[in-house]
């Protein structure tokens, strides 16, 4: 009687990634197609946070690390202008009053921001992500720099620090999660 | 000593990164992940790596003039440290604050203390007078008399950290002026 041996079988290490996260994977995509608006506006005010609570942390005041534009951008494009308006409230105006710092630029912030993502997605919204994001980012900018340059006098080496440094960080964003995000928010 | 451990935690967090980097591009080559996932997982990397060399070169710095002045550590926790010592006599405390909160959130700012057991008595008419001055090279925010339960101190607050050993010596000699002027008897 002629025995066959049986080769052991190869493990196939994708398959095995894919028993292992797909679930998950499948359940934060199902959560996403459910409620796709609370998701994302939870999720980006989570990371609105993060960036803020470290810029504060670190004393990283000319700094503007938080991704709160690109997320507005993000929203105004990928869920609804409308909706891009709530999260900026929320993370400007509520968040604010909430931790007792605000003041005018809270609703400069909240119209340039809101404006600028609302704008910019409204006229080039069917181009490249670089290409709206980084329209947004100028127009908040010039926006800013306007705001604090002329309204309330300001030291001009803070505002344009903080003009810089909103425009460099959108602009990585954009380039950087922009395709992730679009493609996570285009599910 | 000190250069050669500071040179090989910098190797050794290149090394690590390097490492991460290899990781996911190797998963990205192995088709498990996408390019947009691997162009994130870059900018994070740089991001978190960035942000770990602030700290860490942010923190040697501190370490140093703490030496230089012979203060103690009295909280080790980054990124607000306190030291302890003494000078002129006096007993004092550094704190390298930054808010979260408050009307100065974000700003990083050097808080000086000259610290009593004893509780004291100061005209706050006369401490009201150097808040917001330009003082030589410093600006001072503001200095206030604070009572706690252990001691009681005159709070000195500068705007920015502070890492010069001179500077620190000038606002410290500077508070023992304002605490002689200001104190009621």
């Amino acid at each position: 009687m002629v025995q066959i041996e049986q080769k052991p079988k190869k493990k196939n290490k994708a398959a095995e990634f894919l028993k292992k996260w797909g679930l998950p994977i499948l359940g934060i995509l199902l959560l996403i197609k459910i409620n796709k608006t609370y998701f994302f506006l939870i999720l980006f005010s989570i990371l609105t946070y993060i960036g803020k609570y470290i810029r504060g942390m670190f004393g990283l005041k000319l700094v503007v690390l938080d991704p709160l534009h690109f997320c507005a951008i993000m929203v105004a494009k990928h869920i609804g202008l409308k909706e891009a308006i709530i999260l900026v409230a929320i993370n400007t105006i509520i968040v604010d009053f909430a931790t007792q710092i605000a003041s005018d630029g809270t609703f400069a912030n909240f119209f340039l921001f809101g404006g600028s993502a609302i704008f910019s997605v409204a006229i080039l919204g069917s181009t490249n992500v670089v290409l709206y994001s980084c329209f947004a980012a100028l127009l908040y900018s010039i926006g800013y720099y306007i705001y604090r340059a002329f309204v309330p006098t300001q030291p001009s080496f803070e505002v344009v620090s903080k003009c810089i440094t909103s425009f460099v960080f959108t602009f990585l964003y954009s380039s950087f999660f922009g395709p992730l995000f679009g493609l996570l928010m285009g599910v | 000593m000190e250069k050669k451990q500071t040179r090989i935690i910098e190797i050794l967090i290149v090394a690590a990164n390097l490492a991460i980097i290899a990781f996911v591009v190797n998963l990205y080559l192995r088709k498990i992940i996408i390019l947009e996932v691997l162009l994130a997982s870059f900018f994070c990397n740089v991001l978190i790596l960035s942000l770990g060399f602030f700290i860490f070169y942010q923190y040697q710095r501190l370490k140093k003039l703490a030496k230089e002045l012979g203060f103690k550590y009295i909280k080790s926790s980054f990124p607000h440290p306190k030291y302890e010592g003494h000078y002129k006599s006096h007993w004092w405390q550094l704190h390298f604050v930054s808010r979260e909160t408050g009307d100065k959130w974000g700003m990083p700012m050097t808080y000086i203390k000259l610290q009593w057991k004893e509780p004291k008595k100061f005209d706050e008419y006369k401490l009201h007078k150097y808040n917001d001055r330009k003082i030589g090279m410093s600006k001072i925010v503001e200095i206030k008399y604070i009572v706690r339960d252990s001691k009681n101190y005159l709070l000195l607050k500068r705007a920015w950290y502070t890492f010069n050993k001179k500077k620190i010596y000038h606002l410290m000699d500077l508070l023992l002026k304002i605490a002689r002027e200001s104190e009621i008897k």
